[in-house]
């Protein structure tokens, strides 16, 4: 795990260097990449593991928006290095911390179990609600047809109106 | 008039709106999804005008609200969620092994926490003093529990009654009958969905919130939640009740939004 910690210092000290250079260096994809490819891994450990809903779910969540924003954060590297705007980095720079805190909660869920913390489910979503209002703040997130682009939309939709009934249903009944 | 200053622009201050959370889940859930149209429920048309015009009207600052509410209106948009989720894996264990199980769930739950956060966004987010809500806590569930042992025989007893014995008799068997139909559904309602303590803190700080803009200010709450709304949107003995003890007139949020158009 610690080779993740280095990881993440790897890529923040790359940013440092290109705000100080006032240029845009590209080395720092293939680090975003493994990045990405890690919650990818936990996005899967999850979905994988006899563990409560309750609990699988949110940090499924959250490691989903974990990766899809590192994913933007690459794409955004991918297109802006070639007009060389160094907004991207100061935007990626606010976006480290909050991914970092996703990451050592998500580890700390996962080194707990079979035991699961007090309220974990709702820090979990707590955690991602902020990164997914950083990264909206700083034009890191990806569209809705980009986050739908990999999802079946007949299921979505339907699922949608079931959830909109159940949700609907509840605030009624409060 | 009270005025407040907003961007070195003062403005007069007629009315606040207080919104709710049910309010504000009902404004939250709604998608525009390409080639397969809008998920958008009624409750969202009802309560979608009242965010237009506090849009509209930014700077007056008129809607207004607590971290209580946005905090319960996050944790009913994950609940439901994850209940839902819970009764598909009853129906098929298998389901959630698969990715695309997960990510569906994940991306409508992004989808509606995004449309929360961006109405939040039109709000102003008051604070609330601990020691005065749990004051007016106490309070409203006095209230609360006077409606619910509201008495028929009481009611009756005010009501205009004919001289003449028969058309006495015959007068209050109607309004009998007639009151009874109007309370049972309520008090039926109330006494098998009681309102929760979280109803009780929200209404305290929206009385705490009426009492500090004092009364020449129009104070609003927009809910649709049937404990504090008028009942099946007529039926006004809650709403009533909260508008004399604490000055506060409580609407569906469509007819709020209608209210407040002469006020702005």
């Amino acid at each position: 795990m610690s080779k993740m910690y280095d990881l993440f210092q790897s890529i923040s000290s790359d940013l440092v260097d290109m705000e100080e250079k006032r240029k845009v260096d590209l080395k720092i994809v293939p680090k975003l990449n493994s990045l990405a490819k890690e919650y990818l891994k936990t996005e899967n450990f999850w979905l994988r593991e006899d563990v409560n809903v309750d609990t699988a779910f949110p940090a499924f969540h959250a490691a989903r928006n974990s990766k899809i924003i590192v994913e933007k954060i690459i794409d955004r590297f991918e297109k802006q290095s070639k007009d060389d705007n160094p907004t991207i980095v100061s935007a990626t720079e606010q976006l480290i911390p909050l991914l970092l805190e996703v990451f050592s909660r998500l580890k700390r869920v996962r080194e707990t179990l079979p035991r699961i913390e007090f309220d974990v489910s709702r820090q979990l979503f707590e955690a991602t609600r902020k990164l997914r209002n950083a990264a909206t703040k700083v034009g890191m997130l990806p569209s809705l047809a980009d986050e739908l682009k990999d999802v079946d939309k007949e299921t979505l939709k339907e699922e949608f109106e079931n959830l909109r009934k159940q949700w609907m249903l509840e605030i009624l009944d409060m | 008039m009270k005025t407040c200053a907003n961007n070195g622009c003062w403005k007069y201050l007629t009315c606040k709106v207080f919104v709710e959370t049910s309010v504000l889940v009902a404004c939250s859930v709604h998608a525009v999804i390409d080639q397969l149209g809008a998920v958008e429920d009624q409750f969202y048309k009802i309560s979608s005008p009242l965010f237009q015009v506090f849009q509209k009207h930014l700077k007056k600052r008129i809607g207004i609200t607590t971290f209580t509410v946005e905090e319960e209106a996050n944790s009913v948009l994950n609940s439901v969620v994850l209940r839902r989720i819970s009764e598909k894996i009853k129906e098929n264990p298998e389901t959630s092994k698969k990715v695309d199980f997960f990510t569906t769930y994940s991306t409508i739950l992004d989808i509606c926490s995004d449309n929360l956060t961006k109405n939040c966004s039109v709000l102003l987010r008051e604070p609330i003093p601990l020691e005065e809500r749990s004051e007016l806590v106490l309070k409203i569930a006095e209230m609360y529990r006077k409606i619910k042992e509201l008495d028929l025989f009481e009611i009756l007893k005010f009501k205009p009654k004919p001289i003449e014995r028969r058309l006495k008799i015959l007068t209050e068997k109607i309004y009998e009958s007639e009151e009874k139909k109007r309370l049972t559904p309520i008090l039926e309602f109330m006494e098998r969905k009681p309102p929760s303590i979280k109803d009780y803190e929200i209404l305290a700080e929206a009385a705490y919130l009426a009492s500090s803009c004092g009364s020449d200010i129009s104070f609003f709450m927009a809910s649709t939640d049937q404990h504090m709304a008028p009942f099946r949107r007529e039926e006004r003995i809650i709403t009533n009740e909260i508008k004399k003890r604490f000055n506060i007139t409580c609407d569906w949020p469509d007819i709020v939004a209608e209210k407040i158009q002469s006020l702005i």
